[in-house]
């Protein structure tokens, strides 16, 4: 929200749309560089933070009433968290891979992603994949932040 | 060696998005039912909702009926008409004005107005609308199950949504909230297409300062959804468990028709917070899509800029954020702690600070302009005196002193009729009059549309001014029937006959608009490309209706803002945001 706010306002203050009559730099300026896939993924994972944030929030406020029984915490969760945050490494080691264009270090990196290991199994250039990496790589990491947080009320109850 | 160019478009940037493939279709399936074209979907999106409209409107004559005619109907029951209720309600709220604001106007308008191809994600966009068709079609479907749709009221509040008693408590229920569940999955994917096309595929210098307030309202909402949906969704899928489950996460320890249920130490006031969470943005989802169409008519219509444009801009931005901090003020008579109202009670009475500023900036953009009574400005002009008393009743509600004696009257009904069903219907009806020559190339007739606005404009007035009245003298509101309470008058019963008169002739005459809209389109005048001397870009389209694409082979590129009409010194009262700067016409201005 800090983030839509902050940023709304660069684009408002201090600009006067009546007088802006085509200096270069208005009539052109304003370019995103950003891929649209990306701020599409930025903006759905916006969502899902509202969704888990509004999760959690409801879970705190029950687990304060009366009868709240704690859940059970196996162990074994303990290792799932940490295979998680191996695979979210490697996952960051295949986008820098990406981004230097060595295709070996991509392909060893891309156990589980089928679309974008079979494109790069065809032999497509590194270069066109990047982005996907990218974004399954933002994904990836962004699943074991929530993973975390949702651990961390499991284990706070 | 020094080069000048002289061609202004020698120095032209990349475009911000490069060309796209478009999706081209070959066949009448392809072009018009699985389309990804925006606009089709747009229509899409209208038809579907308004169907679904025309049945939440049927709905709430049958409640008038049994309102007006106490015991006179022996198909209406005691059930039957909780039914209706909670039906109509949740229908014209979410199915039809949400759905319509954003998946109808969105789709249509914001690629044309940002200057756009089509949408960003053009697949996503077409299954959004299907999925959202499916929760229509599963919303419909609880009318033909066992025990009918659920009767718990549009707010669906637990334990008694979900109990034994509650018509619908079994199925109609689940299809509710499943179908709520399915709504919010496709609008997210068609709010990430609006959102993420405003800010990535605006045609090169279409700043954000230059964006017509249309887009900015559509834009915001679409935030404000995608934020507030998933509060919804969250307390659906936790009644889902509490109903099928046996979990307690809003169900206390309870004793249902003799029995002791099985559920204990959950809490129904946490379902309201969530419920609430969403539902108060969600009145704003409806109703900042109208303020922004509603500026841009006026503007137009009046031939003259809109007033405090970046006002109106941070206006919008201030009301979203505020719509988030107010949500209890639904919640003064729920049990929750006093205190608690004291702080929602002062945050939205500070949202009347920027509503405010609109209304004002609305009215000093009619001051001294060439006024056009035009059919969409009437709905406009309309709207700002619904709006504008919806809004005076809403600081009374606001206030829990005032408010918790009001609570559950007429008087609350015919607030948030006024403010969040006439208001925003108003502004639909203004933009289709508006929009529809664009759409169809056609105009609408004007004689009938007249006719159309003062008959839904005075009947309006004519069903919810009076039960003002009803709610001061205490009727509740969502009672089957009203007989033997002694406080209640014989005229309370009189004005009561005569809303629901009032009620199905408004309703009755929204025929002529059907009509208007099926005539014109085989037989209206031509309209050209731009009858209103528009100056945003959807105007501005090399065909008219627009064809796939909008823009022909190149995207027009944009020079100024979108309110520059009755420019001194300019040979017209408007100028097209994509006319250069150092066109002539515009040069006397400059120096002025």
């Amino acid at each position: 929200m800090a983030v839509i706010v902050w940023w709304l306002l660069k684009q408002t203050i201090n600009v006067q749309p009546w007088a802006a009559q085509g200096s270069s730099k208005d009539v052109y300026g304003d370019v995103m560089s950003r891929p649209t896939a990306k701020l599409g993924l930025w903006v759905f994972l916006a969502v899902v933070t509202s969704l888990f944030a509004l999760f959690i929030s409801a879970y705190a406020m029950r687990m304060k009433l009366g009868d709240w029984s704690p859940m059970p915490k196996p162990g074994l969760l303990w290792l799932n968290t940490g295979v998680l945050i191996v695979t979210s490494f490697a996952m960051e080691w295949t986008r820098a891979a990406a981004n230097r264009g060595q295709t070996g270090d991509v392909r060893s990196g891309l156990v589980a992603w089928g679309r974008t290991t079979a494109k790069v199994w065809r032999g497509i250039e590194v270069g066109k994949v990047r982005l996907s990496v990218e974004l399954c790589a933002m994904y990836w990491h962004y699943l074991l932040l929530v993973w975390l947080v949702v651990f961390a009320v499991l284990l706070s109850t | 060696m020094d080069y000048v160019a002289h061609d202004a478009t020698a120095f032209v940037r990349p475009a911000e998005v490069e060309e796209v493939e478009l999706y081209h279709p070959k066949t009448f399936i392809g072009k018009y039912i699985w389309s990804q074209d925006a606009k089709i979907i747009a229509i899409q999106y209208a038809i579907t909702a308004i169907g679904i409209g025309v049945v939440a409107l049927v709905l709430s004559w049958l409640m008038r009926l049994q309102l007006g005619f106490p015991n006179t109907f022996s198909f209406i029951d005691p059930s039957n008409y909780l039914q209706f209720v909670t039906m109509h309600g949740m229908i014209m709220v979410i199915y039809l004005l949400t759905a319509l604001f954003l998946g109808g106007f969105g789709n249509y308008l914001i690629p044309l107005m940002v200057g756009a191809r089509d949408m960003v994600f053009p697949y996503v966009n077409m299954v959004s609308y299907w999925v959202y068709l499916f929760a229509v079609l599963l919303l419909t479907a609880s009318f033909f199950v066992p025990g009918g749709p659920t009767g718990s009221g549009w707010t669906l509040y637990p334990p008694q949504a979900i109990l034994a008693g509650t018509p619908g408590a079994t199925w109609g229920i689940i299809l509710m909230l499943v179908s709520l569940a399915f709504f919010i999955i496709g609008f997210t994917m068609g709010g990430l297409n609006y959102v993420v096309t405003v800010l990535q595929a605006r045609t090169r210098g279409m700043t954000m300062m230059r964006l017509p307030l249309t887009v900015w309202g559509i834009f915001m909402a679409t935030i404000l959804a995608l934020l507030a949906f998933p509060a919804l969704f969250v307390s659906a899928i936790m009644m889902i468990l509490d109903l099928t489950l046996g979990t307690s996460f809003f169900m206390p320890a309870i004793v249902s028709m003799g029995q002791q249920l099985d559920h204990a130490g959950g809490s129904p006031v946490l379902f309201q917070h969530l419920f609430w969470f969403f539902g108060h943005p969600e009145v704003y989802i409806v109703a900042l899509p109208a303020f922004g169409i509603v500026s841009d008519l006026i503007s137009v219509h009046a031939r003259k800029n809109i007033f405090g444009y970046r006002m109106m801009v941070w206006a919008i931005l201030i009301i979203g954020g505020l719509s988030f901090v107010v949500w209890a003020h639904h919640m003064y008579v729920s049990g929750m702690n006093p205190y608690f109202g004291f702080f929602f009670a002062t945050t939205t009475l500070i949202i009347a600070i920027p509503t405010a500023i609109k209304v004002y900036n609305w009215v000093l953009t009619l001051w001294r302009g060439n006024i056009h009574l035009t059919v969409p400005m009437l709905f406009a002009i309309g709207f700002i005196f619904t709006f504008i008393n919806g809004g005076l009743t809403g600081l009374f509600l606001g206030n829990p002193t005032v408010s918790v004696p009001l609570s559950d009257t007429m008087f609350v009904v015919a607030h948030f009729h006024m403010v969040m069903a006439i208001a925003p219907i108003l502004v639909v009806f203004g933009a289709i009059y508006h929009w529809y020559p664009k759409i169809t190339g056609r105009m609408l007739n004007d004689t009938l549309g007249k006719l159309h606005f003062w008959v839904t404009f005075l009947g309006s007035y004519g069903i919810y001014y009076p039960m003002h009245y009803l709610g001061m003298l205490g009727v509740p509101r969502r009672y089957y029937g009203i007989e033997g309470t002694d406080f209640i008058p014989a005229s309370a019963h009189s004005l009561n006959i005569g809303i629901t008169i009032a009620a199905l002739i408004v309703g009755a005459f929204q025929i002529v608009f059907f009509y208007n809209l099926i005539w014109s389109y085989f037989k209206g005048k031509p309209s050209g490309g731009n009858p209103w001397n528009a100056t945003t870009l959807e105007w501005q389209t090399p065909d008219t209706p627009p064809t796939h694409g909008n823009f022909g082979p190149t995207l027009p590129l944009v020079y100024r803002w979108a309110y520059d009409y009755s420019v001194p010194g300019a040979k017209e009262d408007f100028i097209p945001q994509n006319v250069p700067a150092g066109a002539a016409a515009t040069l006397a201005r400059d120096k002025a």
